[in-house]
């Protein structure tokens, strides 16, 4: 595996597909965050993470339903040969839906995880993980294994490394000490979807060492993206054209898929359940005001200058909270803006002047 | 085409107005009388609520009555200058907009947000965007997807009971009410009433020609939304259910001469009902429509709070896929239905994400027709008449030809 | 002398100013399918106006929907453009509404005039000029005709579609059964003025209130969004080049920060 191997992961993640299929890798699709990766690893199955790249949205869903969940269907059913089962999760409505439409039209065995919305509740907690002990009978079951005593320890540790080491390259941003341009380190942690996890750490380790030098960023806007699932590593490099850096974001696939660990100590379902409901909520899970902190910590903590919300057309829980989210930064003072698309790809100019134009405005400082 | 005798509404569906406003009138004397008033999304325990003495106000009822009476567009606006997208279901602008607004019109202002996940996701962001604006204190329940028959017995089952437990020892800490399980045995045992009789109003859809039009479906199931464990809803139902047998002896159908029966699948189009009387006077009837049949549910009075739960759970759009597909196929059949106008309706994703793939499946397993309609349920700006009517037009053509 | 390009999707606009940041001459081209072409004609006109010297050209910003496509000495986005030009010829101005071809957009300034915030529909032709462009084709009459109708209009019809493609099967049902063009294109206002209000109010209004861009021209719209807002706005008497004077004012602060620095 040469080491930029997670540049051409993030470009083209489906190369990646034949090289499991050669070495006999059983696949398993999975849709989003909150789906425990260590499950899968535990039953000897790589997790893949399934995007919206390469997609054209499927035509099964009527065209003012979320076009990135359409997309998403659109993938499962043209690379269903190489994946053994398919795990959904229930979050928002479109996500929920495509399970629906995925059972009538896909022949590989296919699971709806049910995340409880009200993630604060003790009782949310004890069903989540009666729905995890559910996974695991369904992952045993469509790869004829049986799930060994150690191999679920072993996967959270193998997981949590990764997960630390994303977070070592956020942290190691802070303080005027930036080392690793923001759109590298998107990159750097999207590949984690599609790598071999137990290699993720030592070849994320080899990239590192060739680009990490430090930069002077003092011209640059820092931004905070606020988000849900973004997989277009184009939309940075943009940024960065543009005279931007992402300093900080609450995307699915940025912070808010690695920012907490799981307990190595105690029961493990029982330590997997705790961290995956209760780590920062996705915006489709209450409570809201748990992510509205997330959002002023990381701001905070990464001395962002603005917020750019990047948002899918018909995204239905990041449009309500973005209300919300633009009152809380008004009242602190925070500039933000809103981008939405509904192609990124074919509508990138456009993104691309609202883009400027924010970043402009914050670079006017008067 | 023949022109049709203009068809009337149902002399007991008349009575809804009426009841509707005594409804607000009684939740605005409660509010004055200091009693607690329950914002809520629609299947969630509104017999316990009752039971707990707190009166339940539904905003997609609100909504829906506001769309059909020309009165909703103030109500959007203001939410959309607010920032919330146009492209947001259109019940929860409304809701959202009569917040911003003071909440001082039909709806009083809410000492509760009560949800319960069930319908769409929706509830959950709607219901937490009323709480920062109304700041009124927020409970939220989930009703896992119903993923088979099994399920409903399973710990989907506990866990939802489990909620409405916690809902009581909430309700009896914050309004200093005590539960009373007899009381709530009570009203179980009326809306178990009022949905058998629903059932049966139904039911007699099923005779030639049919005696209830969708016109009077789309206002009758009021008072099992928000009415249900009250004695106003069994009185309402049991005279419905005369009128209906009356008609049905006197083979008086909804129109005289029924050529075509159909289904209804979706929410209807509060601001359209117009276009119901345009498949009227073409001879074509609703005979059967999901929607209304999912307000009722049987409850077994012996076991009141698992029913209610297993009421919130096995709600029309909470089970599984082939569940819904089978119960729909089911009905085509006994209702001898000869088409199908489905309703993709711009506001509810969650109905409308699968229902291209529902309706293909029911063409190719029972051969029967259907149209797809594009508009918004509540938004009256989201409906293109002429395209419509014109889709009909040649819809209906393709039947007759059959 | 400072030069500033307004490269718009319908039309390119030349602003010259001079050392104290008056206009000294403008020109309106179309933009057709060549935007090199359509600036280079829009400055060569601009000059040749009041006679003037290109050499006395210092610097040049090109702005607007074809800005990297022509030659400039630097680029700067529409909406700091036009809050730059709002600001500087009306200093009361906090709130600025611009109506073009293709977009529409909101932006607030403050006291300083500096861009607080802003909103813009690119997306959609509804609430832009091009929905006039479509529904004046359908009428049957040209686009600088529609000011004076509107002001013949005595009963508006009411357009409730906020779809382009919807609103076109009203008007026509409207024409068809007889309505007057003139309530018709009252109308037409009315529901372009209901869609920038209800885009410019996620941003909200504070006076005082400046119309800018191509339909601003039209006099029987700006009426219409004037009474939908319930504020009397400011209106230049050239709406359509704010922006790209907004470009040559940026031109002319390039130089001068340069200059601080030493050069």
């Amino acid at each position: 595996m040469e080491c930029d191997i997670y540049n051409k992961a993030c470009q083209k993640p489906e190369l990646l597909l034949d090289f499991y299929r050669e070495s006999k890798v059983p696949l398993i699709g999975y849709s989003c965050s909150y789906i425990p990766e260590e499950l899968i690893i535990a039953v000897g199955a790589q997790p893949y993470r399934i995007p919206d790249l390469e997609a054209e949205r499927s035509s099964l869903t009527p065209n003012f339903v979320c076009p990135f969940a359409a997309s998403v269907l659109s993938n499962m059913l043209r690379l269903e040969q190489y994946f053994s089962a398919f795990v959904l999760a229930h979050t928002c409505d479109p996500m929920w839906r495509i399970y629906d439409i995925l059972k009538k039209k896909i022949r590989k065995p296919v699971f709806l995880l049910r995340v409880p919305h009200n993630t604060d509740n003790p009782l949310s907690l004890q069903f989540f993980k009666k729905e995890l002990i559910r996974l695991k009978e369904f992952l045993e079951e469509s790869l004829g294994v049986k799930m060994q005593n150690d191999s679920l320890k072993k996967s959270i540790k193998i997981c949590n490394r990764n997960r630390k080491l994303m977070k070592d390259l956020y942290l190691s941003n802070l303080n005027e000490n930036y080392s690793i341009d923001s759109a590298n380190r998107f990159k750097l942690v999207l590949s984690g979807f599609w790598l071999p996890r137990e290699k993720y750490s030592a070849i994320i380790e080899n990239a590192c060492a060739k680009f990490r030098k430090k930069r002077n960023i003092q011209n640059k806007v820092k931004l905070h993206l606020s988000g849900t699932a973004l997989y277009h590593t184009d939309l940075m490099e943009r940024i960065r054209e543009l005279g931007g850096i992402v300093v900080s974001d609450d995307l699915c696939t940025g912070s808010r898929y690695f920012w907490d660990n799981v307990e190595e100590d105690g029961d493990p379902i029982s330590a997997i359940a705790y961290r995956y409901l209760r780590r920062t909520p996705c915006p489709s899970h209450a409570p809201l005001e748990n992510r509205l902190e997330f959002i002023k910590f990381m701001i905070s903590k990464f001395k962002a200058q603005g917020v750019l919300i990047i948002t899918g057309r018909f995204c239905d829980p990041l449009l309500y909270d973005s209300v919300h989210i633009r009152e809380m930064l008004t009242r602190t003072g925070v500039p933000s803006a809103v981008v939405d698309y509904e192609n990124l790809e074919q509508e990138l100019p456009r993104i691309q002047t609202r883009i400027e134009t924010f970043i402009e405005m914050l670079g006017c400082g008067g | 085409m023949k022109s049709q005798k203009r068809s009337s509404i149902l002399r007991t569906t008349k009575k809804i107005g009426d009841l509707i406003m005594e409804y607000f009138t009684k939740a605005w004397d409660r509010k004055n009388e200091g009693k607690p008033i329950a914002w809520v999304t629609v299947f969630t325990p509104i017999e316990l609520l009752y039971a707990l003495d707190i009166t339940p106000v539904a905003p997609e009822h609100f909504a829906a009555m506001c769309s059909a009476r020309g009165l909703i567009l103030d109500f959007l606006e203001k939410a959309e200058k607010n920032g919330y997208s146009q492209t947001l279901c259109s019940y929860s602008r409304c809701g959202l907009g009569y917040a911003l607004s003071g909440a001082a019109g039909f709806m009083p202002p809410p000492d509760l947000l009560l949800t319960f996940r069930n319908s769409c996701d929706v509830y959950v962001k709607w219901w937490q965007s009323l709480a920062m604006h109304l700041k009124a204190p927020l409970f939220i329940g989930e009703a896992p997807y119903v993923l088979s028959e099994e399920d409903l017995d399973g710990y989907a089952l506990d866990f939802t009971v489990n909620q409405l437990e916690q809902l009581i020892k909430f309700a009896e800490e914050k309004f200093k009410v005590k539960f009373d399980m007899e009381n709530l045995v009570k009203r179980v045992e009326l809306s178990d009433i009022a949905s058998e009789l629903w059932l049966k109003i139904l039911n007699l859809r099923r005779v030639k020609p049919c005696p209830l039009g969708g016109r009077d479906s789309a206002s009758d199931i009021f008072p099992l939304v928000v009415l249900q464990g009250t004695d106003d809803a069994v009185n309402f139902y049991r005279e419905l259910l005369a009128e209906v047998n009356e008609k049905v002896r006197k083979h008086e159908g909804i129109i005289e001469n029924e050529r075509f029966r159909l289904a209804f699948d979706g929410i209807w189009i509060w601001h359209a009902f117009d276009m119901i009387k345009y498949f009227e006077e073409r001879g074509a009837v609703f005979v059967y429509e999901p929607y209304s049949e999912a307000w009722a549910y049987r409850l077994d009075k012996s076991k009141p709070l698992e029913s209610i739960a297993r009421k919130i759970l096995a709600m029309g759009l909470n089970i599984d896929i082939d569940l819904r597909i089978k119960n729909f196929m089911d009905r085509i059949k006994k209702y001898d239905v000869d088409g199908a106008i489905i309703f993709s309706n711009r506001s509810c994703k969650t109905w409308s994400a699968p229902q291209i793939v529902t309706a293909e499946i029911l063409n190719k397993e029972l051969n029967v027709p259907y149209l797809i309609i594009e508009a918004d349920m509540a938004d009256p700006r989201q409906y293109a008449k002429a395209q419509i009517e014109n889709r009909i037009d040649a819809f209906l053509e393709t039947l007759e030809e059959r | 002398m400072y030069l500033g390009i307004d490269a718009g999707a319908s039309a390119t606009k030349a602003v010259l100013i001079d050392e104290s940041g008056r206009i000294i001459s403008y020109a309106i081209v179309p933009s057709g399918i060549d935007f090199m072409e359509a600036s280079r004609k829009a400055l060569e006109k601009a000059l040749s106006l009041h006679n003037l010297d290109l050499n006395d050209l210092k610097y040049s910003v090109a702005t607007g929907y074809g800005r990297k496509l022509i030659k400039a000495d630097s680029i700067s986005t529409e909406i700091l453009c036009i809050a730059r030009a709002a600001y500087k010829l009306y200093p009361s101005v906090r709130t600025i509404i611009d109506v073009g071809g293709q977009d529409s957009k909101a932006i607030r300034i403050d006291k300083h005039g500096k861009v607080t915030n802003f909103v813009m529909n690119d997306k959609c032709a509804a609430g832009t000029g091009r929905f006039l462009e479509v529904m004046s084709n359908i009428i049957g009459v040209k686009i600088d005709e529609l000011s004076a109708l509107h002001f013949k209009s005595t009963s508006p019809v009411k357009i409730t579609s906020t779809c382009t493609v919807f609103a076109e099967s009203e008007v026509v049902s409207y024409l068809s059964q007889g309505y007057k063009i003139e309530d018709i294109i009252a109308g037409l206002h009315n529901a372009i003025a209901d869609r920038i209000y209800l885009l410019a109010s996620t941003i909200g209004f504070e006076k005082e209130v400046l119309f800018t861009g191509g339909v601003a021209k039209n006099k029987g719209f700006v009426k219409s969004l004037s009474q939908k807002i319930g504020i009397k706005p400011i209106l230049p008497e050239e709406p359509q080049i704010i922006c790209a004077y907004g470009a040559a004012l940026t031109a002319k602060s390039k130089v001068s920060t340069r200059n601080c620095q030493g050069n």
